[in-house]
Order: C-alpha cells, then structure tokens, then sequence
C-alpha cells in the first residue's frame, strides 16, 4: 500500500523573507502597481510503501514531534496530510490557515477608506476597485534532487521503513497579481519568479532552480 | 597620494573592518560607505569592495536582495568602466545574482551560488582550503605563480552558498576553456581540486573565484582578508606557508599571510 504524505510549513509570526520579497518587488523592481501582496511557506510531499499505514503514521507524527528536520513547533506552524487507500489522517494548522493571500486581499478590497500610519489614502481601494486580482501559486525546487534523494533516505532510517519516494522539496508562492487578464498573470509571474537579468525576475536563479506555476485562478472578492 | 577604496556596507554584511584594516595596511585608503549613502563617495573611488557577510539575512538567496540595492547600479558602472571591483563571499554572491559575472553575455545571468554539495551534509560550512591561479587574466590574482605546492595559497572559505553552477551550455564551455576562471580550489600539490574537502562545495571544476573578461571584476568565495596576517594562519594548513608559520612562531606574527596577496595586487593595479 502507498502511503502519500503533504506536509506545509509556515512561520507563526510574520515572515521576514516575504515582506524583504515583497518590498524588493515592490521599491526596487517597479512592480507596485501590479502585485498586491505575496505569501510563501515551505512545502513537502513524499510517498511510502508499506503493507499498514497505521503504524507508519504514528511514526511519522512522532518524529515530526520531536526532530526539527522539517519544522520546528517552537516557532513553525504546519499542516500535515498522511492519505492512503480508505483512510486520511491530518494534523496542525488548517492549509487555508497556511495559504492565507486570498482572505488578506478579500479583506483590502472591503475597507472603507483605507490609511496609511500618516493618515493619508493608501492606493489598495484604487487598485482593488473595479480590477481582477489574480492569484498564482509555484513552487520553487532545486533542480538537482540530490537533496529529495538525502531526505528521502533520512526518512527510512528514522522511520525504519520501506522505500520513500520524495515527490516535492521547496518552497511555494503565493502571488496577488492586479493584471487585465489570466494571460498577463501567467506572464507577470514568470517575469516576477525567474531572475534573467538584474532587473527581472527575484524568487529563483534558473542557474540552479526550476518553478512549477501550480495553479492560477482569479480572487473571487 | 593613496588610491581611495570604497568598501560597501549593505545591512547584514560583517567583514567590512577588517576589509578596510587590510586595506590600509597594504598602503591604501580605504573607508566604509552604508549602502543607503550618496553615491558621490562610490563615483570618486579608485576602486570597490564588496565584503562577506550576510546582507539582508540572505533572505531569498545569498546576495540577491544587495544586488537590486541602487548602490549596486554604481558598483557595475564602476566595473564597467574598468575600475577594480572585488567582491568577497557574500561581495561574490551580490556580483554573481547582479550579472557583473562571468559578463560572457551581458546583463545575463549565466550563473548561481547554489548550495554547498558535500558527502553526508549540508549547509554552511568553515575551512581552510587552497587556491591557485587560474587560467583567466585578473589584476588580484597577479601575485599567484601559475601552479604547483608553492603557488597554492591557503585561505579560509566560510559560506552555504558558495557552489558555481550554470545552466547554460555557452558558459560552461567557456568556463571549461578557462575563461573567466580567476581561482581554483586546489589540492597540496596545487592541482586543481577533485573532491571535497578540496574542493569544499561541490563546485563547478573546482572554481572558487570567476572575473569578468577584463579582469577587473573578481567574484571571489573565500575570504582573503582573514588570512591577510600570519597570526591568522593556523600550522595545519601545511605547505610552505604552514612551515612560514611554524617558523615565525610568536616573533613575527604581524608578517604578511597568504591572503594579501589579493590586496597588493589590487595596490600595484592602482599605483
């Protein structure tokens, strides 16, 4: 049987690699008018053949308890999925919790007269009035699986366990995009995602990194 | 009069006193310019350092935020107008995310400190290694002799990210010519390395520093300024300058060590 295991990581309080990404988009790369705001968290999935899952379960929710290899409850907050044929089992925070963009910018849209700290009209009722808002979501992984294969190997001997395959090992975005169309958002992502040049592209260097755009859908507001 | 070197100071980096003390001590000026600064200061120097350190918490990846710093602009109009540019470690990470290397294709960024690959663990990693001279012209690395056990310099490397990748085909048969290759990682006898802990990151044919096809512009990972004295040499390097250091003992301690070499090249450029 094949046990298939999704763990998202996130965390607590604010993370200061998103706001740096945002902020580096944003003041330096003249993406202000285009993207609204941005979320990232660490993402794994792997697969594990066993003839019981039960027991490989309870491994694995205690090694997670205890080892710091994926997250620490110190100061992570997560979102774990173990789903095998006629059964699941989830634990942590809701992956809703976790992928929060939608909520933060539903949550802009419907201010009244939003101010900045100066009390001055900030731009988020202008550019949310009247304009689709597009989501994307990537997931950026080295492109060598050295790293999926070590992780996968640690994994069997922590959990003394057959084969694990480890499927994903990165981190995934989360991009607001205020564009004219999905075409465009497509578009503005890979020029926001893939650094080519000094003034394109932030969140991977294509020299080492590869990106999946997983999903793109407009921001029901 | 002393030629003037501006060393840059982005948030987070933390080798740029001692960059500056380097400096001055091989008979330059040097000062620290904050990366917010006018950039008044950068336009009239003879030359530019960018020191290691961690700037912006190496949110992101290493170097990358540093290299959309306004700053940056004037550190590669600098280069591009011929004026000695260094960039060490995280000054090497910033060169390499900002394009100032390898310059095959310019405005291209044809390469990436990936993270260090290395048997049985990852991360960051602090050692001694050996450099030597590579096939590639470059004013900081006229000191070092060609090849062989005394033409390989031992200096400290401390980084994550410090492995030389590309992806793309052009540079790395360019590379494999020689070109841009300034330093190498190499073994005792000054070969160039081929494994770890030689090679301590799992590096693209064992290169530790890549310039720009002037030679003016050097990304460099290992650390010059930390073995710049021979009190910062420990005798287990080995090698000629193990013994050095084994024989000045505690007499001559302020004798100059293998890393500045970089700094009196940079000098003799300039003079």
């Amino acid at each position: 049987m094949k046990l298939e295991v999704s763990l998202r990581v996130a965390l607590k309080a604010a993370d200061p690699v998103i706001s740096t990404a945002y902020l580096t988009l944003v003041e330096k790369m003249g993406y202000r008018d285009k993207l609204l705001a941005l979320n990232r968290l660490e993402s794994y999935s792997f697969s594990i053949s066993c003839a019981d899952p039960a027991p490989v379960v309870r491994s694995l929710t205690g090694f997670l308890a205890t080892q710091s290899t994926f997250y620490n409850r110190n100061k992570h907050m997560y979102f774990l999925e173990c789903s095998w044929e006629g059964g699941r089992h989830t634990e942590g925070a809701r992956v809703e919790q976790l992928e929060s963009l939608d909520r933060q910018v539903a949550r802009w849209s419907k201010l009244d007269e939003p101010q900045d700290l100066d009390g001055q009209a900030t731009r988020n009722r202008v550019m949310l009035k009247d304009v689709a808002i597009y989501r994307s979501e990537i997931l950026v992984e080295d492109i060598d699986a050295d790293k999926k294969v070590a992780v996968g190997r640690g994994l069997e001997t922590e959990l003394a366990t057959a084969p694990v395959t480890v499927a994903e090992l990165g981190v995934r975005w989360y991009l607001a995009l205020r564009v004219d169309s999905k075409k465009e958002a497509r578009s503005v992502t890979r020029e926001i995602v893939v650094t080519e040049s000094r003034g394109r592209g932030l969140l991977l260097n294509p020299n080492h990194q590869q990106y999946n755009l997983l999903s793109l859908r407009e921001i029901d507001l | 009069m002393k030629a003037h070197v501006v060393v840059i100071q982005f948030p987070g980096v933390n080798c740029e006193y001692e960059t500056v003390r380097v400096l001055e001590s091989v008979g330059l000026s040097a000062s620290v310019l904050r990366w917010n600064a006018p950039q008044g200061e950068l336009r009239s120097a003879a030359a530019i350092v960018l020191p290691g350190g961690f700037s912006y918490q190496d949110r992101i990846r290493a170097g990358v935020v540093a290299a959309k710093d306004r700053i940056t602009d004037g550190v590669l109009e600098a280069g591009a107008a011929g004026k000695p540019v260094l960039g060490i470690c995280n000054g090497a990470q910033i060169l390499v995310e900002a394009g100032a290397v390898t310059g095959f294709d310019p405005g291209v960024i044809d390469l990436a400190l990936a993270p260090n690959r290395m048997p049985d663990r990852s991360g960051y990693l602090c050692r001694w290694v050996r450099l030597s001279k590579g096939p590639a012209p470059c004013l900081f690395t006229e000191f070092m002799s060609e090849s062989g056990a005394e033409g390989a310099f031992p200096i400290p490397m401390a980084h994550a990210e410090g492995r030389f990748v590309t992806a793309s085909e052009d540079t790395e048969n360019r590379l494999q010519r020689g070109e841009g290759v300034a330093v190498f990682y190499a073994d005792a006898k000054g070969d160039r390395a081929t494994g770890f802990p030689e090679n301590p990151n799992g590096s693209m044919l064992s290169i530790a520093g890549i310039s720009n096809p002037d030679g003016n512009v050097l990304a460099l990972m290992p650390h010059p300024e930390r073995a710049a004295w021979m009190h910062q040499v420990p005798r287990s390097v080995g090698g000629s300058w193990g013994r050095s250091r084994t024989e000045v003992g505690s007499g001559s301690l302020f004798a100059p060590g293998p890393g500045r070499g970089f700094f009196e090249s940079l000098r003799e450029a300039l003079a």
